[in-house]
This record gives C-alpha cells, sequence and structure tokens, in this order.
C-alpha cells in the first residue's frame, strides 16, 4: 500500500476531518456577525484595547509552530531514538497551526470582505524596516514554504533536505516568532511588553507549548510503548522550561511590581491581590499552566505517559493564557498624562471573537486531519 | 518644563496646538465640533479629541479639578509612523501632520498600540484607522481647527510656532509653565499645554 | 533583550520608495502606483474642503441664543459655526450648540400633526392633516372658552416662537401667559434685582467678568451652565489675573480655577451675603462717594447690618469668619472692578428674593455700577423699529395670583407663574382650568416640581395641546401635537437684544422642512383661522426681516445682510465711568439698600418681606434624609437633548452625587447602583442609579444633574437615561417674587440590589 514516496493514502477515518469541518463552522457565526455588523460592533476591542483575542490566537498559534518546529528539529539535531514519525507529524502540525494563525489575523485585519490585506502586497514594496509587523509578514510568508517543504521531505523520506529545511525554517520560526514578540515589545507605550524578557518569555513558553504537543501525540497516537525514553526526555526538559518560566513570570510580576517605572509597577499590580488579571494569571497561567504540569511530571517521575499526556494539554492552556494575560495586561492601563490616575479599561471578549477562535483551532485540526487523510504519516521506514 | 520647540530644518512650517489650561472650562463644545465637522463614527470610543475631568486634592486635602483636552499631539518622532506597515500613516514634511491615508491602511491597529496617547480610532465606516488631522482640510482652505474655532474659553490656539510673530509662539513666549504630555517617551509632541497665571 | 529605542522617524527614510505592481481589481482597492506614493500624493485625500451654503440663524439649543452660521452642502446641514459678529457668542458655540444638527437629522423626531388614540401618556396617537388638528383644537377649545371665559385656556411657553403664542393667546382672550424662565428660573434674582437697581440681569446677565479682578460667584455655575458670552467673559478675567471667590456646596466646573472655593451649607447664602456687607460696612470698605450719591437707605443698612457678624454667619454657612473677612477686604480692595454675581436658576430655597437682595447690595456698596469689571448698563438698539399692532391685554382676572390685588403683585404678568398655573389647574381655582397650550417647554414631568400633583392637575384638563418638535414626555400626554420646524428648518422673528453691544440677528431657514412640520407662527395662524382671529397674523417673521431691512440704514442693512447680525457699537456700557448720569428705575430712583415698596406687606406678613434682608434658616433635612442639590451640566440643556446622540455620548446618565463619609455611614462604595426616595411623598425613583462617591459634594447633600429619566418611548436614545430631579425637588415658593423653591427636596438614598 505504499509508493515510492510515502504520498499513499492510509486507512484512515474520516470521522476527525469531518469533526474539524464542524469545528470550523464554529467560527461560521462570527465570520457572519462581521459581514453583518462590522467589527467594531463584533469583537470586544475598544480604543485602548485594540488587541485582543484574535491577537492572542494568533500569537498563540504561532507559539504552537514554533514549539513543534523546534521539538521536531532537536529531534533531527540530536536524533532522538526513531523520532522521525512523530516529526512528520510534528512538521504537520508546525504548518496546520501556521494556518490557522494566518486565518484568525485575517479576520483582525481591516475589510475582510474586501480582501484589504492585498493593501500590504502593494505597498510592501516600500520597505518599511522600521515596521515589526512589516517584519513578520516578510518572516512568516517565508516560513511557510519552507515548514511545508519540510513535510515533503520528511514524507519523501528525503532524510537530508528534511534536517536542513527543518533547520532553517525553525531558525526561521525562532526569528519570525521574536519579531511576533517585537510586535509588543518595541513599544515603549506598553511597559508590561517593553521589558528585557519579554521576547525570552514568549519563545521559551512556545517551545514548552511545543514539547506538550509532543507529549499529547506522542500519547494519542499510542505509541506510548515505544517512546519510554522519548517520554522520559521530552518530560525533563519540559519540566526545565517550566521553571524557567516560572522564573521570568516571577521576576517579571514580583520584582517589576516595584518597578521604578510608575506604568510597569501599576500594570504589574494588574496581576497581584485583586488585580483583574490576578485570577487568570494564578490560576490558570501559573497553577495550571506551570505548577500543576511540573508537579505531575515529578510525580509520574518523568516516566508516566499519562500524566506527561495530562502534563501537555495543561502546559498548551497555560501557553494560550499566558499570552493572553500579556496581550491584555499591556493594554489595560492608560494614563493621557503624567500628572494624572490610570485609567483601568476593561477588555471583554465577545461570542465573535471566540467563535472565530475555535473556528481557527477547528482550521488547525482541519488542516491536521487533511494531510492526515492525504499524506501517509504513520511508520514508513524500518 | 521646555522653552524650545522643535526644530526641523526641511520643514516650512511646524504646525502646533497651544492649549492654555487655565482657560479651559470644560465644556466639551471642542469635542462637538471636531465629531460633527469630520462624520466620527457615533461611538463614544470614536473621538479626535476629548477633554479630560481631572479630580484632585489640593495639600489641605481638598478637592481641585482642572480639565485636560487632549487630542493626536502630531509627534515629532512619531511612534505610529514608525510601526505602520503600509505606510498608510505618515507624516507630512512641510508642517509636521500626521495624517492617515484610510486608502492604504490594512486596519493591523499596530499604530494604535505604539501611540502612547490613544490618540487614535478605528473607523468601521472608513475600514480604516483614523485621528485628528489638525484640520488639515480647513487649513487648507484657511480656517482654524475646528475645535480652536469653536473653542469657548479661548483655550485653544493654533498656528505655526516656527514663526516668531505667530500667536502661539507669542503664547509659549509669555506662558508662565509649557509642558507637553509624556515628554519621557521621547515623541516630541507638537501639541503644548501653557498657563498664563501664576 | 535591553530596552529598545523607538526608532526615529528619521530612520524611516531608509526606507527608499521603491515600487512593485501589485494585485489589484477589488472593489475600492487602490492603484498599485500608490505604493511610490509622495507623502503630498498621500495627502492629497485631506486637502479639499467644501464648506457649502451658509444662512444666517441663531441657536435654539438653549435660551441664550448665540450666532450661527449654517452650512449646508447639498441639501444637508453639516456644520454650524458659531457667528463672529454676534455678540452673545463672538463665533464660539458650546457642546450643545455644536450638536444641534441632530435636533433636526433626528428622526425620532415629531414628523406630522397627530391626535391622541389610546390614554394620556401612553404614547398613542394618530397621524392627521393639519387641517384635522386645527379643527380638532377648535371643536374642543371653542365650547370650554364658551362655558367658562377664555381664561380657562392656560398657555405655557419658552423659546423663540413666544410672540406668536403670546398674540394667539390674547386674541384668544386669555391673560393666563406663564413662562417657565421666570417662576422656574429667574423669577426671585430678577426681582430682587428690580427692587434694588430698578432693572433685572434678565437672560442675558450684564456681568462685566472680562474686565472684573475679582468675580464672586454666589452659587452660579459660570462655566458649567454654560452660556457662550459668559463663559468667554468668565475664562477671560481668569486669565487676565481675576481672583475667583466660587461659593458652592459642590465643587462644580466653575471651580477650576477659584482662589477660594467656600463650600457654603446651602441655602445660607444670605448669611453670608449679609455678613460680607457687614464687614464692608464696619470697615468702611464702602464706596462711600457713590454710594451717598447714587443710593437710597444707606443709614437703615449700617443699623440692620449690625446684628450680622462674620461669626455669627459663620455658624449659619458653615465657612469660617476670617475666611469671610479676608474675602470682603480683597474684594473691596480691588473695588469697583468687581462684581459678586448670584445664581441664574435662583430658584432654591424660597429666602431667593433675599439672597438677591444682599448680593445685590454688596455690588451696590462697591460702586461698580456702570463701571468696567462690574456692572454694565444696556442699551437698546438705536433704531426706530417697525411696530406691528397686538390685541389688547385681556382683562380677565389671572389663575396664578399675579396681579395687583393678588397674593404676588410684584411679579410680571407677561411672565406669569408657572407653578401657580399648575395650582390652579390641580384646585380649579380661583376659576376652572381646562385647557393647556404649551408651547417650547415641557411642564408635565421635567421643568417643573412636584410631578405628582402635576399628573393629577392634567386629569382636570380637557384638552392638551402641545407645539414641540420632539416627543418630549409633553408631548406623550398632549391631545393634539402640532410639529414645529427645527430652527435650522425655519424663519422666525429677528432677534433684537438690548445689550452691552445692542445687536439684530436673523434666522432663516438653511434647508426645507424635512418633515410636515411648520413654523410657530404659521402653526399659531392655523388655529387663529379656525376662531377667525387671524387678522393678528398678517405679518410672517419673513416678513418682518424685510420690514426691519426697510427700517435699517444702508450701511446697517448691509451688515445685517453679509453678516446675518447688525451691530450697534456705538453706545455708552460703563456711563458712570466715563462721567455720565445713571437712571434708576425704582421707586426712589436710586438704587435701593432698602426697598420700601415692601414696606405694607412687611408690615402685614412679616419678616419674610422685609426691606432690608433679614437672615431665616433654611428648612433642614430629618435625621437620614439628604437635601437634594440640582444642576446643569455642561454636556445637555434642560431637559431637551438627552436623546441627542453626540451628547448621550459625553453623557448618558446622572449619577448620584454623595460624599464619603455618607457613603461611609451607610455602607455604600463609589459606582454602586442605588434608588431615590422622595421623603414625603415616598415616590422611588423607577430604575437604579449610580452613586459617585466624592468629596465635590458637602456632606448631608446629594447632587443630580437636571434633565435626564425621560419615559417617552418615542425617544430611542434617551428613553430612561439617568435619574431625573422631577420628582425629587420640592414645591415651596418665595414669598416675594412667587417664584419656586426646588432645592429643599429631601430624600433618602437606598441600596438597589445589583
Ligand atoms: N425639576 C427641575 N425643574 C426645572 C429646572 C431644574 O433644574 N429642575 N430648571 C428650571 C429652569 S432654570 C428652566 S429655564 C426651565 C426650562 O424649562 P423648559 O423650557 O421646559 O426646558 P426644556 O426642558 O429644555 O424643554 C423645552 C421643550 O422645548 C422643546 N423644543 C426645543 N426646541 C424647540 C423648538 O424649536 N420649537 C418647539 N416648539 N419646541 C422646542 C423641547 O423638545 C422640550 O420639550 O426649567 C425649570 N425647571
Ligand atoms: N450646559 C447648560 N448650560 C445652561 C443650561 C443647561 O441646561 N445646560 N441652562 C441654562 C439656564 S436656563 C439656566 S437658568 C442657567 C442656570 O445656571 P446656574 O444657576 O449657574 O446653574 P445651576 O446648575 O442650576 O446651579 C449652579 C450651582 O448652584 C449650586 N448650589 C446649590 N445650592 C446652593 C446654595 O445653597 N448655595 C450656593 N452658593 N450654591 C448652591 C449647585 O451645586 C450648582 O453647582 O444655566 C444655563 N446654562
Ligand atoms: S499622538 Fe499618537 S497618533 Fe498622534 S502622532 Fe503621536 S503617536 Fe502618532
Ligand atoms: S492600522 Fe493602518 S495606519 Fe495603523 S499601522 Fe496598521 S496599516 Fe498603518
Ligand atoms: S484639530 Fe480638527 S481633527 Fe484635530 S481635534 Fe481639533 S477639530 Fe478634531
Ligand atoms: S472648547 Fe475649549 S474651553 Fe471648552 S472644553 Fe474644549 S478646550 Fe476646554
Ligand atoms: S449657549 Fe450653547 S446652547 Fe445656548 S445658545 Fe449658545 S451655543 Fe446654543
Ligand atoms: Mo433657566
Amino acid at each position: 500500500m505504499q509508493n515510492a514516496v510515502g504520498f499513499v493514502r492510509p486507512k484512515h477515518n474520516n470521522i476527525w476531518l469531518i469533526l474539524s469541518c464542524f469545528i470550523v463552522l464554529v467560527g461560521l457565526y462570527g465570520v457572519v456577525q462581521v459581514f453583518l455588523h462590522g467589527q467594531e460592533e463584533s469583537y470586544g476591542i475598544t480604543r485602548e484595547v485594540p488587541w485582543g483575542l484574535l491577537i492572542i490566537g494568533y500569537s498563540f498559534f504561532v507559539g504552537i509552530t514554533l514549539g513543534t518546529a523546534v521539538v521536531g528539529a532537536l529531534a533531527h539535531v540530536f536524533k532522538i531514538d526513531s523520532f522521525n514519525i512523530m516529526s512528520k507529524k510534528l512538521a504537520l502540525v508546525s504548518v496546520s497551526s501556521l494556518i490557522a494563525g494566518f486565518f484568525i489575523i485575517y479576520w483582525d485585519l481591516a475589510g475582510p470582505y474586501d480582501l484589504q490585506v492585498l493593501r500590504l502586497v502593494v505597498y510592501f514594496a516600500e520597505f518599511k524596516i522600521t515596521s515589526p509587523i512589516w517584519w513578520l509578514v516578510v518572516l512568516y510568508a517565508s516560513e511557510l514554504p519552507l515548514l511545508a517543504f519540510e513535510v515533503y521531505f520528511l514524507l519523501s523520506q528525503k532524510e537530508n533536505s528534511a534536517f536542513y529545511a527543518s533547520l532553517i525554517g525553525t531558525s526561521l520560526s525562532i526569528v519570525a516568532y521574536g519579531t511576533m514578540a517585537l510586535v509588543f515589545d518595541a513599544n515603549s507605550s506598553r511597559p508590561l511588553w517593553h521589558t528585557s524578557s519579554f521576547a525570552l518569555f514568549f519563545i521559551i513558553s512556545a517551545i514548552a507549548g511545543g514539547f506538550g504537543v509532543v507529549l499529547v501525540m506522542i500519547f494519542l497516537n499510542n505509541v506510548t510503548q515505544k517512546y519510554k525514553k522519548s517520554i522520559i526526555v521530552l518530560s525533563k526538559t519540559l519540566f526545565f522550561l517550566l521553571t524557567f518560566m516560572l522564573v521570568i513570570d516571577f521576576w517579571n510580576v514580583v520584582i517589576n511590581s516595584y518597578s521604578s517605572d510608575v506604568l510597569l509597577g501599576a500594570t504589574m499590580r494588574l496581576f497581584i491581590g485583586k488585580g483583574v488579571l490576578a485570577y487568570n494569571f494564578y490560576f490558570y497561567e501559573i497553577i495550571l499552566g506551570i505548577i500543576l504540569p511540573m508537579f505531575l511530571l515529578l510525580v509520574g517521575r518523568f516516566k508516566s505517559s499519562v500524566l506527561a499526556f495530562i502534563s501537555g494539554i495543561l502546559t498548551i492552556v497555560g501557553l494560550f493564557f499566558s499570552r493572553y494575560d500579556a496581550v491584555i495586561g499591556g493594554q489595560l492601563l492608560s494614563r493621557p498624562s503624567e500628572s494624572m490616575k490610570f485609567v483601568l479599561h476593561n477588555y471583554s471578549v465577545s461570542a465573535s471573537e471566540i467563535s472565530i477562535f475555535v473556528g481557527s483551532i477547528g482550521v488547525l485540526f482541519f488542516v491536521y486531519f487533511l494531510g492526515a487523510k492525504f499524506f501517509n504519516l504513520e511508520e514508513s521506514t524500518l | 518644563m521646555i522653552s524650545t520647540v522643535n526644530q526641523k530644518s526641511n520643514k516650512n512650517q511646524n504646525l502646533a496646538m497651544v492649549i492654555i489650561g487655565d482657560r479651559c472650562i470644560g465644556c466639551d463644545a471642542c469635542y462637538v465640533a471636531c465629531k460633527t465637522d469630520w462624520d466620527v463614527p457615533a461611538l463614544k470610543e470614536s473621538y479626535r479629541t476629548k477633554v479630560w475631568e481631572v479630580e484632585g486634592e489640593d495639600n489641605l486635602g481638598r478637592p481641585t479639578i482642572s480639565f485636560l483636552p487632549v487630542l493626536c499631539n502630531h509627534c515629532q518622532n512619531a511612534p505610529c509612523v514608525t510601526v505602520c506597515p503600509t505606510g498608510a500613516s505618515f507624516q507630512r514634511e512641510e508642517d509636521g501632520i500626521v495624517l492617515v491615508n484610510s486608502d492604504m491602511c490594512i486596519g493591523c491597529k499596530a499604530c494604535m498600540i505604539a501611540c502612547p496617547y490613544d490618540a487614535r480610532y478605528y473607523d468601521e465606516q472608513k475600514k480604516s484607522v483614523d485621528k485628528c488631522t489638525f484640520c488639515l482640510p480647513r487649513l487648507n482652505n484657511g480656517l482654524d481647527p475646528a475645535c480652536v474655532a469653536t473653542c469657548v474659553g479661548g483655550s485653544r490656539n493654533f498656528g505655526d510656532i516656527s514663526d516668531s510673530e505667530s500667536s502661539v509662539s507669542k503664547l509659549l513666549e509669555n506662558a508662565t509653565s509649557i509642558s507637553r504630555l509624556k515628554e519621557d517617551e521621547g515623541t516630541l509632541p507638537n501639541v503644548y499645554y501653557i498657563t498664563v497665571n501664576d | 533583550m535591553s530596552r529598545h529605542n523607538i526608532t526615529r522617524r528619521g530612520f524611516l527614510k531608509l526606507a527608499g520608495a521603491t515600487s512593485i505592481a501589485g494585485v489589484t481589481g477589488v472593489t475600492g482597492f487602490p492603484s498599485p502606483l500608490h505604493a511610490s506614493m509622495s507623502e503630498s500624493e498621500k495627502s492629497s485625500m485631506f486637502l479639499k474642503y467644501d464648506r457649502g451654503v451658509l444662512s444666517p440663524s441663531f441657536c435654539e439649543m438653549c435660551f441664550w441664543n448665540c450666532g450661527v452660521d449654517v452650512y449646508t452642502r447639498e441639501g444637508k446641514i453639516h456644520k454650524l459655526e458659531g457667528n463672529k459678529f454676534n455678540p452673545n457668542n463672538n463665533g464660539h458655540l458650546c457642546a450643545k450648540g455644536n450638536s444641534g444638527i441632530e435636533s433636526t437629522y433626528d428622526a425620532d423626531r415629531v414628523q406630522f400633526p397627530l391626535i391622541r388614540t389610546g390614554k394620556r401618556g401612553e404614547g398613542k396617537f394618530k397621524k392627521v392633516s393639519w387641517d384635522e388638528a386645527y379643527q380638532y383644537i377648535f371643536d374642543k377649545l371653542e365650547p370650554l372658552i364658551k362655558e367658562y371665559g377664555a381664561q380657562t385656556l392656560a398657555t405655557f411657553m419658552h423659546g423663540t416662537g413666544e410672540p406668536h403664542v403670546h398674540t394667539l393667546t390674547k386674541a384668544l382672550g386669555s391673560p393666563n401667559i406663564v413662562v417657565p424662565a421666570y417662576s422656574q428660573c429667574l423669577g426671585s434674582r430678577d426681582m430682587a434685582w428690580m427692587f434694588t437697581f430698578g432693572t433685572t440681569p434678565s437672560g442675558h446677565e450684564p456681568f462685566d467678568m472680562a474686565n472684573s479682578k475679582h468675580i464672586i460667584l454666589f452659587g452660579r455655575n459660570m462655566a458649567g451652565a454654560v452660556q457662550v458670552r459668559e463663559a468667554e467673559d468668565f475664562a477671560q478675567g481668569i486669565a487676565n489675573g481675576a481672583k475667583l471667590t466660587y461659593i458652592d456646596p459642590r465643587l462644580s466646573e466653575s471651580g477650576v480655577n477659584a482662589t477660594d472655593w467656600l463650600q457654603i451649607n446651602p441655602g445660607t447664602d444670605l448669611a453670608l451675603a449679609l455678613a460680607f456687607i457687614h464687614v464692608i460696612l464696619r470697615d468702611g470698605l464702602e464706596n462711600i462717594e457713590f454710594v451717598s450719591k447714587y443710593c437710597y437707605g444707606y443709614d437703615k443698612l449700617v443699623e440692620h447690618i449690625k446684628q450680622y457678624t462674620p461669626e455669627w454667619a459663620s455658624k449659619k454657612c458653615g465657612i469660617d469668619a476670617k475666611t469671610i473677612e479676608r474675602i470682603a477686604w480683597s474684594f473691596a480692595k480691588d473695588a469697583p472692578h468687581v462684581v459678586a454675581i448670584p445664581a441664574r436658576r435662583m430658584t432654591r430655597y424660597g429666602n431667593d428674593v433675599q439672597t438677591v437682595r444682599a448680593i445685590a447690595i454688596i455690588n451696590a456698596l462697591m460702586g461698580n455700577w456702570g463701571v468696567p469689571g462690574g456692572i454694565w448698563v444696556r442699551s437698546k438698539v438705536p433704531v426706530k423699529l417697525p411696530e406691528y399692532e397686538e390685541p389688547k391685554q385681556p382683562s380677565a382676572r389671572r389663575a396664578d395670583g399675579v396681579g395687583d390685588g393678588e397674593a404676588y403683585p410684584f411679579a410680571p404678568p407677561n411672565l406669569g407663574r408657572t407653578n401657580g398655573m399648575y395650582e390652579a389647574t390641580l384646585k380649579q381655582k380661583p376659576y376652572p382650568i381646562k385647557a393647556w397650550l404649551v408651547y417650547d417647554t415641557n411642564p408635565i414631568y421635567h421643568s417643573s416640581s412636584g410631578v405628582n400633583n402635576i399628573l393629577k392637575a392634567i386629569k382636570n384638563l380637557d384638552i392638551i395641546i402641545a407645539i414641540d418638535t420632539q416627543f418630549s414626555d409633553t408631548v406623550m400626554y398632549a391631545d393634539v401635537v402640532l410639529p414645529e420646524s427645527t430652527y435650522l428648518e425655519r424663519y422666525d422673528n429677528p432677534h433684537i437684544q438690548s445689550d452691552k453691544i445692542p445687536f439684530i440677528a436673523l434666522r432663516e431657514p438653511a434647508i426645507k422642512p424635512i418633515y410636515d412640520t411648520k413654523g410657530c407662527y404659521d402653526i399659531c395662524k392655523g388655529i387663529a383661522q379656525k376662531f377667525n382671529i387671524q387678522r393678528w397674523f398678517e405679518h410672517p417673521p419673513k416678513d418682518k426681516i424685510n420690514d426691519l431691512y426697510g427700517s435699517l440704514e444702508a450701511d446697517k442693512a448691509k451688515e445685517l445682510r453679509q453678516n446675518g447680525v447688525v451691530r450697534f457699537e456705538d453706545v455708552d456700557p460703563y456711563p458712570i465711568a466715563s462721567g455720565a448720569e445713571p437712571k434708576f428705575n425704582t421707586s426712589s430712583k436710586k438704587i435701593q439698600l432698602y426697598v420700601s415698596d415692601l414696606e405694607d406687606m412687611y408690615q402685614k406678613n412679616g419678616d419674610d418681606f422685609s426691606p432690608m434682608p433679614i437672615y431665616k434658616d433654611p428648612p433642614l433635612p430629618k435625621d437620614g434624609e439628604f437635601r437634594l442639590l440640582i444642576g446643569k451640566t455642561p454636556r445637555h440643556t434642560q431637559a431637551r437633548t438627552q436623546n441627542n446622540w453626540i451628547l448621550l455620548e459625553l453623557q448618558d446618565d446622572s449619577p448620584v452625587w454623595m460624599h464619603p463619609d455618607d457613603a461611609k455611614r451607610l455602607g455604600f462604595v463609589d459606582n454602586q447602583m442605588v434608588y431615590i426616595i422622595n421623603s414625603v411623598t415616598k415616590v422611588k425613583s423607577k430604575y437604579p442609579e449610580k452613586l459617585k462617591v466624592t468629596n465635590r459634594i458637602k456632606s448631608g447633600n446629594i447632587f443630580i444633574h437636571h434633565g435626564f429619566g425621560h419615559r417617552t418611548k418615542a425617544w430611542t436614545r434617551g428613553y430612561e437615561k439617568g435619574t431625573g430631579d422631577n420628582f425629587f425637588v420640592s414645591e415651596g415658593v418665595d414669598p416675594i417674587s412667587g417664584a419656586a423653591a426646588f432645592n429643599n427636596g429631601f430624600v433618602k438614598i437606598v441600596k438597589a440590589l445589583k
């Protein structure tokens, strides 16, 4: 049942593909709302908080892209035991997540029904090298084909080419994600973002998310026996990354609360005590997203595939909330002048935004399962 | 406190607004004049200028109030222009006015994020980010900006501060204090806040 | 990573202008050529500004009537600008004035004549033709007039169309004309001024703040209760370095540049003013030359004022004696270029005439009459204007207690007592009032007190006729509604104003009426025709404008045509400064420190009528109650603009201001929702309102802005926004003027569950 290049239709259950279609359909609600009422009315974003769930979603999806790409690359580089099967799947997740990211950001840009995004192409010619978003477009536009090539090489078992594609793709991913961080980070007007650890945290947490994805996939693919050793390595690495994140988070919130920068100090206080993001931060981002997975990994002594699976899920959820807290937190406070008190703005996610976010998850699954349907991702060598 | 104005050699003019703090009575006429002249969307958060009522306390603990009119500062170092990926946000060489060309905007809102003054809003009708234009269309037709023309307290003044004979230059010269918003952002605003009394 | 420097603008120049051809063809999509647009090309979309066609008008968004230049593009009004030549505003408009376009383009307007089909207040009407509406009025009113006499008709009016409604009412034979501007607004202030100076501050106050060195505001919110020229003068005075003493239990907008803010106990301004007079006279700070030349009753005043020491006053008004002395001295030091200004809506505590009397006396003692920085003397338009014959004043007795031998003999019959008319309607005394004609005012529900009683009173009415532009709450209760065209769609009589610079302004329609509406003149004429009294309607406003042109000299006519305003600057507002003899139209022909006109009533009725003010404590709230203070917001006019979307953006509620100590005692926190309960009637606000906890209000009082809480469902935006003061203000009267006293309303505040 196998041709030379492995582009073979495996026995495949269409159920997942159909299910993901349904998830995509959830997004239809938001998309229709935008068509009928416009973005202003459909989204929860405001003048003071112009970036909401769609941007959070974008940074989450491309974070997954980065994370999975990095894990894949590590597998290549360190030749972790017969990892290439997972590599294919991981690479496909990478691509799918990137496409989901493109999908969600599209709905955040103006005039989605007028293809207004094409203006980017028209005015692209002027090198807007001072604009992080311009670079973001350049980098992600080049990343997608690279990742696609990687998938192609893996499928066609061109190990060497795949190796290089993965390496270049992953490096580009890191640069792109760093630029993504820069989109936030470069704004001196938003001191929560404008910190020394912002980009680092963004990248580390995304990579942790990638490890989360692998652990989940190992479990779901029923290959836990085979990847026993890998699970230990992956779990330990994840544990290390989570520790690292905990340190940065601690530093960010606790130390920066006493920052001499008034706005930074004030913003940080959103995360402590009765701060509006405190629950999100402590419960979802820290406890659920960092401490609990660390604890579970320890309890399972890095061997338990079930606990690794749960930890992986928690890490991914934590990644989402860390993006939420960062993106929203950075915008919640402002004041027109130094002599005034801060104004606490409000951002509440709208149904349309949620639906588009869910729809984007659907897109991720859809692309993945479409790939799984047409390509042979299963064990092909040996 | 600053006493010098922005220096920019290749500008013919350095247009600026000079707001006299002691004269603003918080009447909000400027808000409405601006909204009606420019068809700014009917939405609380869409405005090009607004007036903050600032409540405070004096050293005896008694309440005080003051008014702070805000609008786009037409920053000489405009972060909104720097971050714009399409060039929709740009600054005019000849007078320093910062504008958004709505035909070029993709609505990424990076400029809204970059602006330290929350001076911009998304205009659903134009499908573009928009903001104060210093009333360039009016200026170009010999009129004062709408908010200046209607200002009941005579708080808002407009003109070319590179011309030492202009009324705004005179105001800056004779002011008892001069400040601009968030100087430490390095944006070099072209909206000045002055007082005329001690 | 180190902190990024936001990259310099210069950096941007590195971005060379290169262009590639892009995809295009999508609608609204720019040509790829744009990719290399220069900055000036990019700004080309910003260079055009079509001002459109100009029509002259004056503002009707409040009663101040600023000059307005109306600009119309392709038949649609796009912008209102202040008329530079109009002395009421010198080119500026306030927030409400700027938002005036919405008066016309608000689709919630009354669009055609209506006759009620449902119950009163239910808001069910049928569309009728103008003739049907007039016929309906005739069919209902004619028998009532036959049965009860024409005086059974009471006419409430306010606004530019007043003269036509006045004519109609007189021609029908009723003397019962009431204008809220008197008994709900200026009445007590103007009467006190009349007694003292023989003239009133009137609707356009003559306080020369722009040139003042010290301004005292007795609860006059000059910055927040905006009337443009006054606000300009106020800002100018402050910018010139004038001292400002602001007296108010609440820190309003006017406190913004106050040298001193005196947080007075409500209703005690009289004590403070008397103490100022005491210090002035005790320390010999009065302008004795002026006083001896122009004032009457000085010796009596010196004697009378001895009892009112600063120490005494301090106990009453809560301002310490030292401060009272300091301010009196400082004020007198800058005399005569100083001015002490009473509130404008001086319908507060029932001691309002006497309070303003004391304030007037302070001014008199400073000798600031006819002097820059003091009180200017207004002049009439120095032109012989066209005159038109008017029906004679009906001889029937008035129903509202105004007139010789009545309870309020000093009240002007051409303004009447709105509150007196409510009472007459409620009690059907002294004779039956069966019909109301309501023009341009909103007496049912809003510009009133004791709404419960009004709702009862109108049950006695066989017909309520409303002439309005929008579905006011009064319109909802009307039996027949005659929609007036807005001020941007109609002609009106020329606006002729005696003032520092007397002037005449024109109002011409900028656009044709967009609905089936008419100007007030045409409406009154339409009614008159049914009664066969149309001979009083032979000079439509448009003709009057033409007649006016005819009576002006060529250069003045040209000025009017060009500017929409003609000014007469060749007058002297400062006669005393320039050595001319002023005239005082009082019974003693002098400024009256002592008012002998009141002697009779003083004998009969006691202290309240004293020829020199005698202090009396205002009624006080009981334990657990608050006094309700009310005031105007800069963002709305009375109860008429709360459906205007632009103004609603600025303010769409009327938070209940409460002092932190009171809030703490009650366990309330900022922003929580509360109800207001009237302590007397027990009426509770229909829905909760937000609490604003602030030390800007004196403990023991609460404050809300007037004008909110509309119950008219036809207002799609303004319906039930904010809480109205109308159910909670008090129903008292000032015994001298007969004007209302709103600020003795006592209320309880209770928590709303969520
Ligand atoms: N409870 C309470 N009562 C008050 C006050 C208060 O503060 N509290 N304030 C008092 C004061 S100071 C005053 S001056 C009075 C004012 O009292 P009103 O004169 O009654 O003032 P508004 O509430 O503005 O109502 C005016 C009405 O005129 C209508 N209108 C507006 N423009 C036009 C027009 O061009 N033509 C016609 N035909 N109608 C028009 C509006 O729709 C509205 O229904 O209220 C007094 N009453
Ligand atoms: N924007 C706007 N401007 C307006 C109007 C409007 O509706 N909107 N209405 C116009 C009209 S018709 C009028 S009559 C004027 C009214 O003009 P004002 O008379 O100046 O206005 P108010 O807002 O009624 O009251 C002013 C202040 O009096 C204070 N006050 C209450 N009780 C006392 C007291 O016992 N002593 C002292 N000293 N102060 C007290 C209140 O706290 C309030 O801040 O405004 C005019 N201008
Ligand atoms: S105020 Fe904001 S929008 Fe205006 S020029 Fe400065 S950064 Fe740009
Ligand atoms: S929203 Fe428009 S103007 Fe603002 S940065 Fe993006 S493209 Fe430029
Ligand atoms: S200058 Fe013009 S665009 Fe800017 S705030 Fe004033 S009126 Fe609005
Ligand atoms: S119009 Fe002038 S006085 Fe009024 S709020 Fe605006 S800046 Fe202040
Ligand atoms: S004060 Fe404002 S509302 Fe009143 S007439 Fe003037 S512009 Fe119109
Ligand atoms: Mo009034």
